[in-house]
């Protein structure tokens, strides 16, 4: 009876936490879902195993969530990067702007949205989603992910719809590290910046 | 009792028509290009249709600008996928390029050896690892990431260089993102394998209707079509069905008008239900011979129509002039019942010598139609003209004038003129096309296809073999000969070269190479940052797994062709240049274009019509010259098919009909049909008496020719190249033979006397 009445009691517990932790991404979700079109600098570091040194990059990020256009941009040392509109992905190199497979682009492109929007009812089909303050971490159900291990997002303590941070582990061990500054939320984005 | 007895035979022959109805209906129409080529071609034509290529189709965007068409291509490609129609296409991951590496040793001839010494110099490696650093710092690093540690040396990409070079030097447009475009881009395909047979005529349907309701939804200015074999198989079968439909209704209302200008008797009907006692069982037979039926053989079933019908013709009217029963009227122009048939038969005797199988079926149908309608006008249908209901009365003669010998001379003289014109200005369309029955949208969508795929340009070349392996080292045979090789060759290698080379691979990574490429590799791997043990992937699978085989390219695509149990061919595309065409010995190898294709074809469909049609006249020469044993009587016979043949020639001339490869074949041989006429009006001429010579009336003539023209003649109704050509030919060249025989014959005949 002991027995049981502590299994009941942990249950409980459990639910009510859970229950808690879905207030808490409701409300991260509800405050995201205001930001419209967003701006930010960004440094890139990847620790991966084949390299004695970590690798370091910078670029911009430039989004616009109503007209589904994304501009991610290296800037240093190597200038690439890749371009969304709508279904169509292109790959930049240097001046030059190259389309990607479609299939392949609207893939990528619908992924991105829900990562840039962080919409977690559609992540949590995916991952096992555990928030700590202001720290979200995304775990794959799928063990055997070749590319994803985990995932964790760093949002901004005094306003939660900026990301600062973000880490995605691979299962090699390698990983990489995007830091965000300068992140200006619902500025007015010309045409220009995605061109 | 008495009456099964005195109807026994007809009977008979209802429920073998009845027969031959079921057996049709349980057997198969099938229309095959194969069934209208000769056999010299045969080969060729097998291995184009068994070519991966001919089972692909192509869907094409026409819009205004280059944005619209791709937009509109991509549309139309997800709207594809998600009916099913097309398999989605599989895109190389970055984990199957890895895999691409293990099928190296396998693949590792002496020009892959020289090629991989490059990529593992120091030039080269250094070149390399600027290439794969920059790529360390892009999005795509994630997946490349795998690759540079497995394949170091990027010795993956000898082999994709081999794969893309197959078709090279034949396309010459642009081809991204999936799809081949002009050089403005607003014209866009897409090349898709087809989830159906390419002769399933429902799928190939349903096709049509998705792309008709597409279209509903697009811009005016855009246009979206498919072309290739499924669009042919729509094609072919609905114009055949409706050819079939329209040349029934067609001569059935002809012969009707045929039967209410010269019959209007209820004993006459008999004369009509004869072709349908004989057609049911002739087509069973000819689908029992071939195990199946071409859609043009039934088509030609309305021309046996005319033709059977003549027999009981001749002597409904010979009955009809005469006071005796209808045996004795029978057995007097038996000879010349005889004689028809055997000039008609003997027609079609000479087309069972040809190699093209279609005639051979025409062939079969024709003779035992005609037997069966001759054995049922001499043997069974008198009895039923000369019973009491039937009124044998004489009807005064109603001849027709023919013209003087002076108008005969200059009406032969104008005719042979006009044939001689019309022979130097005749059309011969010897395209390819031309024997399909396509509809005119179809040739105008297949035009603008071809802008995007130049079918001059390019040429099949097939190794051949009695197994996989042997097609397969006659192709590596043949890469030897050409000086910069077949890239099928050295992606797909028989068993004996693929231990060649994993012995090739064995000798070229000896202990000395591997520790120098080590060495080189470190060097150049520690200036961009990388660990010591970064490439260790690579260095344990080529010290433990490289001999065994793993990746095989022909999970993406496989060149081996099985055409019969016996016979395999390995497909390369090639350049159509002479150069190709001299390499191929047509023993082990054959190289196939269209244009070739074509010349060949050409050839070979005139030594066939020369062969059949010498041996029609040979046989009808005969034929003839036994009925009357004079030499006179018999040229003159011949007369009506020269004169006759002389207007068809002038006339296809004078209104531009394109004379198809067929039309060949059908042009001597339906004017040796024309004999008959010629041959009534001689028995009629030369008999003694004036009894006998009534047995021979121009009304008879008249209502023979018409029927034959009423089902022979509605064929120029019909959209197929093939019994279009047929028609036209009956209509003008019987028509004139007709002519003739009435009109200019007699005085030629009345002046030789």
């Amino acid at each position: 009876m002991k027995y049981c009445l502590s299994l009941l009691l942990c249950l409980l517990l459990t639910l009510s936490w859970a229950q808690k932790e879905d207030v808490v991404l409701q409300n991260y979700a509800k405050q995201i879902s205001t930001v419209q079109t967003l701006q930010s600098s960004f440094v890139e570091e990847k620790h991966l195993s084949l390299l004695s040194q970590p690798l370091q990059s910078t670029g911009t990020l430039a989004f616009d969530k109503s007209k589904q256009k994304l501009r991610w941009q290296y800037q240093k040392p190597f200038e690439n990067g890749f371009l969304i509109e709508k279904e169509k992905v292109y790959r930049l190199q240097g001046l030059t702007k190259k389309p990607v497979d479609s299939a392949m682009g609207r893939l990528f492109m619908a992924e991105m949205l829900v990562w840039l929007t962080l919409d977690f009812d559609s992540l949590q089909k995916n991952y096992s989603i555990t928030v700590t303050g202001s720290e979200i971490t995304f775990v794959p159900y799928h063990k055997e992910h070749k590319v994803v291990k985990k995932i964790t997002v760093w949002l901004d303590s005094k306003d939660p719809r900026v990301v600062t941070q973000v880490k995605m582990e691979e299962p090699s061990g390698d990983f990489i590290l995007w830091k965000f500054t300068n992140t200006q939320l619902n500025p007015s984005l010309a045409d220009e910046v995605f061109q | 009792m008495s009456s099964l007895r005195r109807h026994g035979k007809l009977i008979g022959f209802i429920f073998l028509m009845l027969l031959g109805v079921v057996g049709i209906l349980q057997g198969s129409v099938e229309e095959n290009m194969l069934a209208l080529i000769p056999r010299a071609l045969k080969q060729q034509v097998t291995l184009f249709e068994h070519s991966p290529l001919s089972q692909k189709f192509i869907v094409v965007t026409q819009a205004p600008s280059a944005e619209q068409a791709r937009e509109k291509a991509q549309e139309v490609q997800q709207a594809l996928l998600q009916t099913g129609f097309i398999k989605p296409h599989v895109q190389p991951r970055g984990d199957v390029l890895v895999e691409v590496l293990s099928a190296l040793p396998g693949l590792f001839s002496s020009q892959i050896q020289t090629e991989t010494e490059q990529k593992i110099s120091l030039p080269v490696i250094s070149q390399q690892f600027a290439r794969y650093y920059e790529d360390l710092f892009s999005f795509q690093s994630m997946v490349t990431t795998q690759r540079m540690t497995r394949d170091p040396f990027n010795l993956t990409e000898i082999l994709l260089g081999k794969w893309g070079k197959i078709g090279q030097g034949v396309q010459a447009l642009n081809f991204t993102d999936g799809f081949l475009s002009n050089d403005d881009g607003t014209l866009v395909a897409g090349l898709y394998d087809a989830t159906v047979a390419v002769s399933d005529i429902r799928a190939a349907q349903k096709m049509q209707r998705f792309f008709a309701d597409f279209q509903h939804t697009l811009p005016q200015d855009v246009r979206v079509f498919f072309v290739g074999g499924l669009r042919y198989t729509l094609e072919n079968v609905l114009l055949i069905k409706r050819d079939l439909m329209i040349v029934t209704v067609a001569g059935v209302l002809c012969l009707i008008g045929v039967f209410a200008c010269f019959f209007r008797t209820k004993r006459a009907l008999l004369v009509y239900l004869l072709p349908l006692l004989v057609l049911p069982p002739s087509a069973w037979m000819t689908q029992l011979i071939f195990g199946h039926i071409s859609g043009i053989t039934l088509g030609f079933g309305s021309v046996v129509v005319g033709l059977s019908v003549d027999y009981a013709i001749y002597i409904y009217f010979a009955l009809q002039q005469s006071q005796v029963v209808a045996d004795t009227v029978v057995s007097k122009i038996s000879k010349h019942l005889w004689c028809n048939f055997l000039t008609s038969g003997l027609c079609f005797v000479a087309l069972l010598f040809s190699s093209i199988e279609v005639f051979k079926q025409i062939a079969v149908f024709a003779l035992v139609a005609l037997s069966l309608a001759f054995f049922l006008a001499v043997r069974i249908l008198p009895a039923y003209f000369n019973s009491q209901t039937f009124v044998s009365s004489s009807i005064p003669m109603k001849e027709v004038k023919p013209l003087s010998f002076r108008w005969t001379i200059c009406a032969s003289i104008l005719l042979i003129g006009f044939g001689i014109w019309g022979l130097t200005h005749l059309s011969l369309n010897s395209d390819l096309n031309a024997l399909n029955s396509t509809s005119e949208t179809f040739l105008q969508d297949k035009q603008i296809a071809e802008k995007l795929f130049p079918s001059d340009r390019g040429a099949l070349l097939f190794a051949l073999g009695n197994s996989p392996q042997e097609a397969l080292g006659n192709n590596e045979q043949l890469s030897s000969q050409i000086p910069e090789g077949l890239p099928m060759s050295e992606l797909f290698v028989s068993e004996k070269t693929r231990l060649q080379n994993l012995n090739r691979w064995k000798n070229f990574w000896k202990p000395s190479r591997v520790s120098s490429a080590q060495h080189t590799l470190q060097s150049q791997a520690q200036q961009y940052g990388f660990t010591v043990h970064s490439f260790a992937p690579f260095w344990t699978w080529l010290q433990n797994d490289s001999e065994q085989t793993g990746f095989d390219f022909s999970t993406w695509y496989n060149p081996i062709i099985k055409i019969s149990d016996t016979l395999y061919a390995v497909m390369n595309i090639v350049p159509n240049t002479p150069f190709y065409a001299r390499v191929a010995d047509g023993v082990t190898s054959v190289l196939i274009s269209t244009s070739a294709l074509q010349t060949a074809l050409v050839y070979s469909v005139k030594q066939e019509a020369m062969r059949v049609v010498c041996l029609a006249l040979f046989f009808n020469l005969i034929a003839v010259w036994l009925l009357f044993r004079n030499l006179k009587e018999t040229l003159l016979c011949f007369v009506p098919v020269l004169l006759g043949g002389c207007f068809l020639f002038g006339c296809l001339a004078l209104f531009h009909v394109q004379v198809n490869l067929f039309g060949l074949i059908f042009l001597p041989l339906l004017i040796g049909l024309g004999l008959d006429y010629a041959i009534f009006q001689l028995m009629k001429y030369r008999a003694n008496q004036e009894e006998l010579a009534r047995l021979y009336p121009t009304r008879a003539l008249l209502a023979a020719g018409l029927s034959t023209l009423a089902g022979f003649g509605v064929l120029a109704l019909a959209k197929h190249a093939v019994l279009f050509m047929m028609g036209v030919c009956a209509l003008v060249g019987i028509g004139g033979t007709v002519l003739v025989s009435l009109f200019i014959l007699p005085s030629l005949w009345k002046h030789r006397v």
